[in-house]
């Protein structure tokens, strides 16, 4: 192309209407990277198809849109050997590659006209020469950093995201063309002068690098032979001497322009800051800051500042101090020429906020402001969305990421929602159950509900024992027997009931009583106007005197709430399981303030019954010697429900430990079941959870994914520490020993048990073999190299005891143990105790009286401490279970095969 | 990104073999600053700044002593000598002793793009230490040359010989200016400037760069390759900026100025055009300027949050969260990163006002995310959509702000 303009360098457009139009063709580089894969699909449809093909370095295929597929290939040549003519280059890769894809569509497109740089922060190198190459080869480059280009008349968009996911509502046909440096303004303007009845022509963001490669004088220039633009609105920042330029050449007479200006300079700020060193910048751009600017168009217009109040103008147009005052400046400058607004008024700027809350703070009138309805289709969106219920999360590959628990690299100590498992501590058993699912922690007046809720769920999860007893009859260990009677639920009606009946009753309520779940009998009469819409059933009898229990439980605790009410009304007149309802209606109140508070989604609030009804089957199908645990048969025959009221944890110790704890006993349990809850979600547990709802499995099956997941070495080894420290205790008895007695023989053991493992690492490694036995449950990773190392979660719970005036006798053992490992020379330094020894000597602790009666045979020790582990997993894993099931994708937690390595 | 002075700029020139006075740092020995003056018999003092100092010349900040008492003495004043510069305050941190070269001639130089001819220009006087922008056209060359070609010798003679340059010192300025071009353009940087170059007296004049200015593009790795100590550009951010700083990628996402730390606004700013203006209209009221477009992903934008409450929630009075109507930004995304990070802090400023106003994709997502939080928190807001002008977004945030404090005395 000859160039017909005036310019002292190449520029191949000369009217607006060239930069994008219906026959502009496009290629996009890095089209399937993450930014044009969200922006080029809705470019393509809003122009009606004007992307002839895709470049992905090394891949090839297809950009799937709504109007057809765009072709993706391997490099510019393949698209020009395959025959597919382009004219415009629009370039999405980071900046280091930019100057090379603009020398290769140069190289390979005989027929390119135009390259848009979509990229921000290009070094001004590679601008450079991207600006000389394009020159050299007559192309005309936009940007870098250019957010598209806009042609509003033929409804055509080019390059970036200019205008959003829906360019229609911004780019409206009319005489204004905008010219703007910053690219959400490039939208923003065409929204205001709306609103003054004027649509555009062209819009362009042009950028703001250093280097300008479609500057102003070009888009006058343009601007002026484009009989579709009446006028020009600019935004233009500090820096560079294009609009200086465009002026003086405007006055020079090296190119004729006629039409009127409106244009806003920003960023006097800016000249506060460190400014460039020097005179050199005095030569290429100092002096053009703001004021400067400001200063150029003043003059060129031969007016000050627009002031909105009192609207003066020139035919040459005026400055204005801030983008709302363009369209009444367009206005008053069109008048003055006689162009009239492209259509009517679309609203104003005024400020009208779309959502309002002072929380009852006194604010003075002059600041109140009403809630003012949206604009359409605003104001729809809003109806539609401000009632849903719950947060509403973002999908994302969850493998190896979670929502729920985070090892802490600081402090190596799990948090659970953000809470340390060492705060968790002191909670009771029950409220960490619910905690896992709601992230909010049950207050101490609901406690009794919530131990009741757990402890009926243990009684109905005992049906499953048939299975758990045959499964262990064939040495399956804990976790397996535990598991086949959790499979057994699969996805059972009652699961499915309690979540229609949850989501129903967040129909019904929540906007009528929002985040407020006190009894509200306006609410409860007008939902009640409803029949019939909660699943059909029947309570049989003995539900019905466990729906008595509970409806007195909850009158005599003073629990009472909205949804517990409607249950009991509703269930009076309609054919419904009176205690599913109940059951939910009270789950939804546990949950109903972290729901509201768009903590956790609906999904988990109307799963709770689900889980919780699981952690039930576990504890309740663990009693190892059931047929003689009266505890067990008592609270499974559901005859005498005050066993309901008891504490959790207790309910726990007397299935597994068929006996009565001492209070000392309860609280260790208790202790140590919140205390291992969660190690993150990068134990093969938690993973475990996650592989299975990444399956897409009902959260039964998650749980034996979990459940399968650990084993002898994950979970079941805290019975290799028990054994080590029961053996080396050999006949002695600390709980029956005076204190004096006590410390001497501790004393005596450690330093024989030191002395015998000083000796075995001697022999073992002359003899070169790495692989012998280790003491278990000292030394960390973390927590070691100084003179006296301390594992802060063990010293946290030893502490405890120590306030309660309580001692474990094993966690002292221990204590002594390493000082004499190390005394005796077979560590470097005191080795601390680690958090798997608290585990270990609770556990043996627990157990203690019944191996020295001789009560409890060596399997259910063993299966006492893994059936421990699967307590307090249960919790961790079903907060890891509701996280992924809330954010994760299908199938998220497979391993590419470009990740898989064949070893052979 | 800058840097003046000869205790970094002299590694620049010795990057591409360019001649540069004698230079020694403030821990220099009498021995050494001595030898330093043996041929001259003078040595010339000067505060090291860091970033962007100059004209130390003009405030009175370049000393020439002849002794080493002289020196000594120098050295003391000037080790942490203050001068401002515009708003700016610079403040030295010790001194280096220079060579003086003596010489009949100087010369200024510098490279660096001209946004007039969007093309690398090269400006060259034969006069050292003079105001360069009142000069008189005909006594200044400004040489545009093609970027592909790079500055050639004939660039420098051609301009010499029309300066009138007296003809014993074209052939080494020929010789020596075009390293500068290597340097320029090998190296990441968007200016350097040689002020004065004095002619070394010799058989045959030499020219040497006796002070040198010198800026890179934050954007052009290349600058790297200089190993310049960190702590030469550490000067020119704060705590604040350096840790935003560290989440900076190439979608910008985390640009940020600190402008009052003691500010009651903390305002997260969307777009370029966004924070120009709002930077504007709530001038020292803002805590800090920032640009957070270009839809950065939760996490990072999770991050940026919880640095600026954590340097900065518990003086604010209203947290503002303003911008256009995005084109690419997930205002659902942004919104819940920067309102779970305030849940997050919430505790070191409860009584904490929001004042919102933006558009774009998924903003009624975002505006009914952050009712609902702000709404469990207690926490007074106001949401305008892009209907309502910025410019009166920004405004009314002041006028809230204005009864905030006067509440507070």
């Amino acid at each position: 192309m000859s160039q017909t303009n005036p310019f002292p360098y190449y520029v191949g457009i000369n009217s607006l209407e060239e930069i994008a139009n219906k026959q502009t063709r496009c290629v996009v580089m890095n089209i399937l990277g993450g930014e044009s894969k969200g922006v080029t699909p809705t470019s393509h449809e809003f122009s009606g198809g004007n992307i002839v093909a895709g470049v992905q370095y090394g891949r090839s295929g297809k950009m799937e849109t709504k109007i057809g597929d765009i072709p993706v290939f391997g490099s510019i040549k393949e698209i020009v050997d395959a025959g597919i003519e382009f004219d415009t280059g629009v370039i999405y890769l980071p900046p280091t590659a930019v100057a090379a894809a603009a020398d290769e569509l140069i190289a390979h497109n005989p027929k390119l006209t135009k390259i848009v740089v979509l990229t921000e922060k290009v070094s001004v190198k590679d601008s450079q020469f991207i600006r000389a190459i394009a020159q050299a080869n007559q192309i005309d480059v936009f940007g870098g950093n250019c957010l598209g280009i806009g042609n509003s008349w033929e409804q055509v968009r080019v390059g970036g995201a200019l205008g959003g996911k829906a360019p229609g509502e911004s780019l409206v046909k009319g005489s204004v063309a905008v010219y703007s440096n910053s690219g959400n303004f490039s939208t923003t303007i065409p929204e205001y002068l709306k609103t003054g009845g004027w649509g555009t022509s062209t819009v362009l963001s042009s950028g703001k690098d250093l280097y300008i490669q479609f500057a102003l004088a070009e888009f006058l220039y343009a601007a002026e032979n484009d009989s579709r633009t009446k006028g020009v609105m600019m935004y233009i920042e500090p820096g560079g001497y294009y609009e200086k330029q465009a002026l003086d050449w405007i006055e020079e007479g090296l190119f004729k322009f006629t039409k009127p200006i409106v244009c806003c300079v920003t960023g006097r700020w800016k000249a506060n800051l460190s400014r460039a060193v020097g005179h050199a910048g005095a030569i290429a751009g100092g002096g053009d800051d703001a004021l400067a600017k400001e200063k150029w168009f003043d003059e060129y217009f031969g007016i000050g500042v627009f002031d909105p109040a009192n609207p003066k103008v020139t035919k040459k147009g005026v400055r204005i101090a801030s983008i709302q005052d363009a369209p009444t400046a367009m206005t008053s400058i069109m008048k003055e020429i006689g162009v009239e607004p492209d259509f009517t008024t679309t609203g104003d700027l005024s400020l009208k906020p779309w959502f309002v809350n002072d929380q009852d703070v006194d604010i003075p009138e002059n600041l109140k402001m009403e809630k003012v309805e949206a604009m359409a289709p605003y104001n729809d969106a809003i109806k539609k969305l401000g009632n849903q219920v719950g947060a509403q999360l973002s999908r994302e590959s969850m493998r190896n990421k979670s929502g729920a628990s985070m090892m802490s690299p600081k402090t190596q100590i799990t948090e659970v929602h953000g809470v340390s498992v060492l705060d968790l501590v002191k909670e009771h058993f029950a409220a960490t159950n619910v905690f896992a699912l709601t992230k909010a922690l049950p207050s101490a007046e609901e406690m009794p509900m919530v131990n009741a809720i757990l402890n009926y769920y243990t009684a109905v999860g005992a049906e499953n024992m048939e299975v758990a007893v045959k499964t262990r009859a064939n040495n399956a260990l804990p976790n397996a027997y535990l598991g086949a009677a959790v499979m057994m639920n699969g996805d059972k009606q009652l699961f499915q009931d309690y979540k229609d009946m949850t989501n129903t009753l967040v129909d019904l309520f929540y906007t009528q009583v929002w985040g407020d779940k006190s009894v509200n009998d306006a609410a409860i009469a007008k939902a009640l106007e409803q029949k019939g819409v909660m699943p059909e059933g029947e309570a049989s009898d003995q539900d019905a005197k466990v729906f008595d229990f509970f409806v007195a439980l909850l009158e005599k605790n003073n629990l009472k709430s909205v949804f517990t009410e409607y249950a009991i009304k509703y269930a009076a007149d309609n054919k419904v399981n009176k205690l599913n309802l109940l059951m939910a209606a009270m789950l939804l109140s546990l949950s109903w303030k972290p729901l509201t508070d768009r903590q956790i989604v609906q999904e988990t609030a109307a799963d709770l019954g689900t889980y919780l009804s699981l952690n039930g089957v576990i504890v309740g199908c663990s009693a190892p010697a059931y047929p003689n645990n009266a505890f067990w048969t008592k609270l499974t025959s559901l005859e005498d429900l005050s066993l309901l009221n008891m504490d959790f944890s207790d309910v726990c110790f007397r299935i597994l430990f068929n006996r009565e704890p001492e209070e000392k006993e309860l609280f260790a349990l208790n202790a140590m079941l919140n205390l291992t809850i969660s190690n993150g979600p990068g134990t093969v547990s938690a993973k475990g959870s996650k592989e299975s709802v990444s399956g897409g499995n009902p959260i039964a099956s998650c749980y034996v994914g979990w459940m399968v997941n650990t084993g002898r070495d994950h979970g079941g080894n805290g019975f290799e520490a028990i054994k080590y420290v029961n053996d080396n205790m050999g006949e002695f008895d600390p709980y029956t020993a005076s204190a004096a007695e006590s410390e001497a023989a501790m004393d005596k053991i450690a330093l024989a048990a030191a002395e015998k493992y000083a000796a075995l690492k001697k022999k073992a490694k002359d003899e070169g073999d790495m692989k012998y036995f280790k003491v278990p449950c000292v030394n960390h990773p973390v927590f070691k190299g100084k003179p006296i190392n301390f594992d802060p979660r063990e010293t946290h719970i030893r502490e405890l005891f120590k306030e309660r005036n309580e001692i474990n006798h094993f966690q002292e053992f221990y204590h002594i143990l390493v000082q004499k490992l190390y005394d005796v020379g077979a560590t470097k330094n005191v080795f601390c105790v680690n958090i798997d020894a608290v585990i270990a000597t609770i556990t043996l602790d627990l157990i203690w009286k019944d191996i020295k009666s001789g009560a409890m045979p060596e399997k259910d020790m063993q299966d006492i401490a893994f059936t421990l582990f699967q307590f307090a997993r249960m919790v961790g894993c079903s907060a890891e279970i509701a996280d992924h099931k809330s954010r994760g994708n299908p199938i998220d937690c497979r391993t590419p095969a470009s990740q898989c390595f064949w070893v052979g | 990104m800058q840097l003046t002075g000869l205790k970094y700029g002299k590694l620049l020139m010795d990057m591409v073999d360019f001649p540069v006075a004698k230079m020694l740092t403030e821990d220099a020995t009498k021995e050494e600053i001595e030898g330093l003056m043996k041929d001259s018999g003078k040595v010339v003092i000067k505060p090291s700044f860091m970033g962007s100092a100059g004209k130390k010349g003009k405030a009175g900040l370049v000393k020439i002593a002849s002794n080493y008492a002289e020196a000594d003495a120098a050295r003391k004043e000037l080790f942490f000598a203050k001068y401002s510069q515009g708003p700016v305050e610079h403040k030295a941190k010790g001194v280096t002793f220079e060579e003086f070269v003596e010489s009949d001639a100087e010369l200024y130089f510098s490279l660096t793009t001209s946004t007039i001819t969007r093309k690398p220009v090269m400006l060259l006087i034969v006069e050292g230490g003079v105001e360069v922008e009142d000069l008189p056209a005909e006594k200044k060359a400004i040489v545009s040359f093609d970027p592909l070609v790079g500055l050639k010798g004939y660039h420098v003679n051609d301009a010499l010989i029309k300066l009138g340059c007296p003809k014993a010192f074209i052939s080494p300025l020929v010789q020596q200016l075009p390293k500068l071009w290597e340097l320029y353009n090998n190296y990441g940087l968007t200016m350097i400037e040689l002020n004065p170059i004095r002619m070394k007296k010799g058989k045959r004049p030499l020219p040497v760069a006796c002070d040198v200015k010198a800026a890179f593009d934050q954007d052009d790795p290349a600058h790297t390759r200089i190993k310049l100590p960190p702590e030469v550009f550490a000067t020119e951010l704060t705590d604040f900026e350096l840790e935003i700083n560290q989440l900076r990628t190439y979608q910008g996402q985390s640009d940020v100025v600190e402008i009052n730390p003691k500010g009651t606004v903390l305002p997260f700013m969307f777009g370029g055009g966004a924070n120009s203006a709002a930077t504007e209209v709530l001038g020292d009221r803002a805590i800090f300027s920032s640009d957070f477009g270009g839809n950065p992903p939760y996490q990072k934008m999770k991050e940026i949050a919880d640095i600026s409450y954590r340097h900065f929630l518990a003086r604010a009075n209203i947290v503002s969260i303003i911008g256009g109507k995005a084109n690419n930004t997930d205002i659902f995304v942004t919104f819940k990163a920067m309102l779970d990070a305030l849940r997050e802090n919430i505790k070191l400023n409860p009584n904490i006002h929001v004042v919102i106003g933006r558009g774009g994709p998924q903003v009624v997502q975002g505006m009914i995310y952050a009712r609902d939080l702000l709404d469990s928190l207690k926490i007074p807001y106001k949401m305008f959509g892009f209907d309502s002008s910025m410019i009166g977004v920004l405004n009314y945030t002041l006028e809230l702000d204005a009864w905030l404090e006067s509440k507070k005395k």
